[in-house]
Order: C-alpha cells, then sequence, then structure tokens
C-alpha cells in the first residue's frame, strides 16, 4: 500500500514538473509568431443538441487550416474560441458571458438556435462586442434590426424560404391542392409552420388541419392519422432532422406518398441517410444541403466529405461562413477593436460565402437566399435557387 | 384508424414496459427506483447499431449480443453506482442514478457520435388489416417483447437464480447468512435489468432511430407505468406500460395531439386519486 502511494505520490510529482515544461513550450511557440486573433463560438457541445457541436468542431478545423494557411488576418493566425453552450438559453448565456470577458475575443458566434441567440442579445450589448447570430427566424431578425446594434443574423430569415417553398408548391401542385401541417412546437419549429400558413394563406388557401406535436415525440401514428382523417394531399412539416426522419417513415409506412414540404431539417444529410429512399417527394427550402450549386459551398461539402467521412450539415456551413465574415469585417476595420469591428460589419453588403450572398448593411437577416431542393432516389436534387433582396 | 393506433400504441407500449420491468427489478432488490434505466434502452440500441451495422451481423444476432453486452453495462453500473453507496441514505443512490444518466449519455455521444443512426427491422413490410396498415416491426416488437417476458418470468419463478434473486431482494441480510452472495445476487439483477431494456433499444432504434438521448423520455414513461401499475409490481410495470402506451396513442388521435405527455400524467393522477397504490401494488399502512 506504501509503496503504491509512493509511486502515486512519485507520478504526480513528475506530473508537475512536466507540466510547466509544456505549457512554457506552448507559450514560447506562440511568442514566436503573432499573436493570434480569437473569435469566440458558443455552440452545443454536450446534451440533445450535441451534432450541433460536432458540426462547428470540425468545421472549425477546415476553416482555421484555410485561413491561416493564406496568411491569416492582418498577418495575424485567427483561433476559435469554443465553449459550450448546453442546449439551454441559460447554458448559451453562461457561455456567451465567459468569451466576452476575454479582452482578446474580437467577436462571438451564436448557437444554431434562434432563442439562445435572442438570449445572449442583452449581454451582447452590455460588452458591446460583434455577435454574429446563426439562427434564422423572423423575431431575431427583428431584434437585430431594431435592438441591438451589435447582433447580426448571419442567415436567411425563414421567411424568405418558407414564402419560397409555398409559392413553388402552389404553382406545381395547383390551386386545388389540400394542404395539411403537421410541426414540432418548439420555437423555431412553430414559427416556421406560421409562416408557411400565412405563405399559403397570401394564396387564398387554408390548410385543412394542423397537427402541433411535442419535441421527443417518436411515435406519430395519431398525428398521421388525423392527417389522413384530413383528406389533405400535400403535407407541410417543420421539425428538427430526427423527428423529420422518423415523421417521414412513418407517413410513408402508413401508405401515404403524398408531397412533403418541410422545413430545413427535411432534406438535411442526416434525415436523409435516417429515412433513405423513403424521403422522395420531399420538398424544402433550405440554408444547405452538401449537393449546393454554390461553388464556394461545394468545395467546402467535398473538403468535409474527404476529411470526416461524412456529409457536411448545415451548422458547418454556418460557422464556416460566420468566421469567415467575421474575418472580412476584421480586414476592412484593419483592427482588432471591438468597436471598429462591429462598424466595419456594417459595411459589407456583397459577400460570398459558401451557403449564400450576405448583405449587412443592415443587422437582420443578412443572408440573401437559399436553395429550393426535391429528394429524389435518397438525395437532394436542387430545383433552383431561392434569392431574395434586403430593403435598404 | 382504430386498429392502428391500437397496433402502434402496444408495442409502443411493450417498450415501456420492458423498460418499466427492469426498473421494478431494481427496485424490488435494492429499493432504489434507478433513473437511469432509460440510458439502458438507449445503450442497448447503440451496441445492436455496433453489431448490425458497423460489424454487419443480421440483426437478430446483433439483439442477442447487444443483450449480452448490456449484461455486462448493468455490473458495471451496479458496482460503481450503486454498490460503493449501497449503505448510504437512498438520496445519495437516486443522486448517482441520476449522474450515471449524464455520464451514459455523454459516453454513448463519445463513443458513437452525435449523428442519430438506426438498425435493420427485425422484420420488414406492413400487413393491411382492413383500412389499416400495420408496420410488421411492430408486430415483431410485441412478439419479441412477450418472448422476453415469459422468460423472465421463468427465470425469477421457475430456476435456482431465480430463488436467489427473490430471496436477496426480500431480505439482504437473511440471505447472507444462508450463504448466498449477495453482490453476485444483485449483479444479476442489475444484468438482468439492463439486458431486457437494451433489447427495447434494438427493437426500437429502427422506428424512432438511435441519439443519445432517447432514453429520458422513454424512462420518464417507464417510470409513470409503474406508478400507475404499482411499484414493485412486474405485472404491474406489465400492464401500466401498455396503458401509458395506449393513452399515447389514443389520446393524441381524440383529445390532443400536442399534450399526449400531460394525457399520461392525467392518467396516472386519476390512478393515484382512487387506487394510490397503483393497479397491481399491494396496500401498505404504517401503524399508528
Amino acid at each position: 500500500m506504501t509503496r503504491k502511494l509512493k509511486a502515486v505520490t512519485l507520478l504526480l510529482i513528475a506530473m508537475l514538473l512536466a507540466f510547466p515544461v509544456f505549457a512554457g513550450g506552448n507559450s514560447e511557440s506562440s511568442s514566436d509568431g503573432p499573436e493570434p486573433i480569437k473569435i469566440g463560438l458558443t455552440a452545443v457541445l454536450t446534451g440533445d443538441r450535441s451534432l450541433e457541436g460536432q458540426y462547428s468542431r470540425r468545421v472549425i478545423e477546415i476553416v482555421e487550416e484555410e485561413i491561416n494557411g493564406s496568411g491569416g488576418v492582418l498577418g495575424r493566425p485567427i483561433e476559435i474560441v469554443i465553449e459550450d453552450s448546453l442546449g439551454t438559453d441559460i447554458g448559451a448565456v453562461n457561455a456567451y458571458r465567459k468569451l466576452a470577458s476575454d479582452d482578446d475575443i474580437v467577436a462571438i458566434i451564436t448557437p444554431d438556435s434562434s432563442n439562445d441567440g435572442m438570449a445572449q442579445s442583452p449581454s451582447a450589448l452590455e460588452f458591446r462586442i460583434l455577435t454574429t447570430a446563426q439562427g434564422s427566424s423572423p423575431t431575431l431578425r427583428d431584434m437585430c434590426n431594431n435592438d441591438n446594434p451589435y447582433l447580426f443574423q448571419i442567415r436567411t430569415c425563414d421567411e424568405t424560404l418558407c414564402k419560397a417553398l409555398i409559392d413553388y408548391a402552389y404553382e406545381e401542385f395547383g390551386p386545388d391542392a389540400k394542404y395539411a401541417v403537421i410541426h414540432d412546437t418548439e420555437t423555431s419549429s412553430n414559427d416556421q409552420a406560421r409562416l408557411f400558413t400565412e405563405a399559403l394563406q397570401a394564396h387564398g388557401v387554408e390548410p385543412l388541419v394542423t397537427v402541433p406535436f411535442t419535441t421527443g415525440t417518436k411515435d406519430f401514428s395519431s398525428h398521421i392519422a388525423i392527417i389522413q382523417q384530413s383528406g389533405a394531399d400535400v403535407i407541410i412539416a417543420a421539425a428538427f432532422q430526427t423527428e423529420a426522419a422518423i415523421l417521414i417513415q412513418q407517413i410513408r409506412s402508413m401508405g401515404i406518398d403524398s408531397p412533403i414540404l418541410g422545413s430545413n431539417g427535411f432534406a438535411d444529410p442526416v434525415t436523409i441517410g435516417l429515412a433513405g429512399e423513403l424521403c422522395d417527394n420531399v420538398y424544402s427550402g433550405v440554408q444547405w444541403v452538401p449537393e449546393t450549386t454554390n461553388p464556394k459551398g461545394a468545395a467546402l461539402a467535398a473538403e468535409y466529405q474527404e476529411r470526416f467521412n461524412e456529409a457536411c450539415g448545415k451548422s458547418a456551413a454556418q460557422v464556416y461562413d460566420n468566421i469567415n465574415i467575421i474575418c472580412e469585417a476584421i480586414r476592412i476595420a484593419g483592427t482588432t477593436d471591438r468597436e471598429a469591428v462591429r462598424d466595419a460589419m456594417s459595411t459589407i453588403s456583397d459577400y460570398h460565402g459558401a451557403i449564400t450572398t450576405y448583405d449587412c448593411r443592415t443587422n437582420g437577416g443578412c443572408g440573401l437566399g437559399g436553395l429550393l431542393v426535391r429528394v429524389t432516389k435518397g438525395q437532394a436534387e436542387v430545383l433552383g435557387e431561392i434569392i431574395s433582396e434586403k430593403d435598404i | 384508424m382504430n386498429l392502428q393506433l391500437l397496433f402502434s400504441g402496444f408495442s409502443t407500449g411493450i417498450i415501456y414496459s420492458l423498460i418499466a420491468m427492469g426498473m421494478v427489478l431494481i427496485f424490488r432488490s435494492v429499493g432504489i427506483m434507478n433513473f437511469a434505466q432509460g440510458e439502458f434502452l438507449m445503450f442497448g440500441g447503440y451496441f445492436c447499431y455496433m453489431f448490425n451495422r458497423l460489424l454487419d451481423l443480421p440483426i437478430g444476432l446483433s439483439l442477442i449480443l447487444a443483450s449480452i453486452c448490456m449484461g455486462f453495462v448493468g455490473v458495471v453500473f451496479m458496482r460503481t453506482s450503486y454498490w460503493p453507496l449501497r449503505h448510504a441514505e437512498s438520496k445519495a443512490i437516486i443522486v448517482s442514478a441520476m449522474g450515471a444518466s449524464i455520464a451514459l449519455k455523454e459516453g454513448a455521444r463519445l463513443i458513437w457520435g452525435a449523428v442519430p443512426v438506426t438498425v435493420d427491422r427485425a422484420s420488414e413490410g406492413v400487413v393491411n388489416i382492413g383500412t389499416a396498415v400495420i408496420m410488421k416491426q411492430n408486430i415483431a416488437i410485441i412478439v419479441i417483447a412477450f418472448m422476453v417476458m415469459v422468460l423472465i418470468y421463468l427465470l425469477l419463478e421457475k430456476t435456482f437464480i431465480g430463488n436467489i434473486m427473490q430471496a436477496t431482494a426480500q431480505d439482504q441480510y437473511m440471505a447472507s447468512l444462508t450463504g448466498i452472495p449477495v453482490i453476485v445476487s444483485i449483479g444479476m439483477t442489475f444484468a438482468i435489468s439492463a439486458m431486457i431494456t437494451g433489447i427495447g433499444g434494438g427493437l426500437l432504434a429502427p422506428l424512432f432511430f438511435l441519439n443519445n438521448t432517447m432514453g429520458t423520455t422513454a424512462g420518464a414513461k417507464a417510470f409513470a407505468a409503474i406508478v400507475i401499475g404499482g411499484f414493485g409490481s412486474v405485472p404491474g410495470a406489465i400492464v401500466g406500460g401498455i396503458i401509458v402506451g395506449l393513452v399515447e396513442a389514443f389520446g393524441g388521435a381524440y383529445i390532443s395531439s400536442t399534450y399526449q405527455l400531460v394525457l399520461i400524467y392525467v392518467v396516472l393522477f386519476i390512478v393515484l386519486m382512487l387506487r394510490p397504490q397503483g393497479l397491481f401494488g399491494e396496500k401498505i399502512q404504517e401503524k399508528a
């Protein structure tokens, strides 16, 4: 026992002695070159939505290599500092405040969820630091435009995508098509369902039935039975990837082969990977699919696939664009001063990202477009580009 | 529509029954509700995925191998989360189980990643009965879960091992005096509990897909099933699980699709009002 204790003590002493050597090694090497420019990223690394964190971590590897390999920004390398937002608004705020307290952090990227971005908004105002939001809700867009000069929505607003999809469906399926809406009750899917319904109503069409379900629902038989009884021949659906895949699988298994007009999650590689060819006849207005026609996006998708043997998800492409656009703002500002970088961001009007083109002259809805896709034989097929313009 | 709802409600319910049964076995053995039982479901599903999709084994064999792996997980869980705290207050053990639940969830994410995955179905295709379309997988779930329940009944009631486990569950001290190795007996209970719940994970995976949080909601529903069926009652856990599944299916279709979970708790509340000991529970009165 005593011998064991001695061995453990010696090991601990050895580790303690070794630690400063390693730490010193790191600081020495960093002092050789210029100090990195730090950009903060709050992402869900653990918990329910940790897939977002996996995509984020992986794409950071690509984007750091790309930018630093081509000389960095203002002659300095960039470093992305990532904090776990836990998938909750409280977690998002805590992660944000931790990053913002570090004076070296020039800008911060919010998690994918609009809710988390909105929760972080007061902290962005308090710390007066450029914050790019990944959420796509119209509420977040309005908050960016009206309430917080430091918050920029680097994403195409759902309003644009939902409207484009419904306009397409109205043309494709004719004015007599009968629609049913099914959606998750969490905020963003709820918003998307409302936007789909409003877009339908703009054509003078009322959905026959709207069937909400709570997040985490796995058995949709009762929901699908309600839709079946309504006599709808087109299903509009809003949900995240896993629920989308389960829903598609159960709809098809019950012998319903109606077109499904889905939110972002319905044409996501994860959804298609799970439900396979059952996803055929699913249409979606999306920010991103790896089959994108955008050359920069296609290059990213190919690099991601090659490096990680996995399709590049939306979160990865979003983080990629957010980091690049922040770097662009730093280049324009010519400094890492937080205020100057924020001001520079407002001058970006035609930045071509991997997902779309960005116009940041107003803070909300900086993304201008998306893709209209249909899933055929288990593959997302791009039907066309969605392009919007900003009223400045 | 009703037949369809009946089948899907019954097949989902019987999975809740398997989880609830696992919880009840542990509860009877050590007097503690295992709040990480839902994670056994998730881990079982992932083991099944590993054998079926990563090692390309047939689904039947994958389910059996996953179940064996879950037996080991159950024993390790017992040795790390229960045994060191066996003399502590029950609150400490419950907190330990909750901590283990988080560790299992995040452990699964580290091992298998965050991308949801699936496994092959035990039975492909659908069966048409009248206007109802019933997935063969739902029928397979019912059949396999029923077989597992029969096996567990035979094990507990008709075998020497079952007698040892029951004796330990009734009185650990007395069992030890008669030479029963209590740690082995409790370990077997945890192993069997994890095995039956793990099979549920493998059976559900092709329908609901696998991610590291799939067990959380299912665990909560299984707990509701236990309360409805009666704490400590194996038949109660089975019936309670099926009731929960059916309430979910029919309540969602006829009352509210949004408040399915609330409906389950309404039923639970009604049962507690009318029969506090649950449907199969025994009435316990404290002496004044």
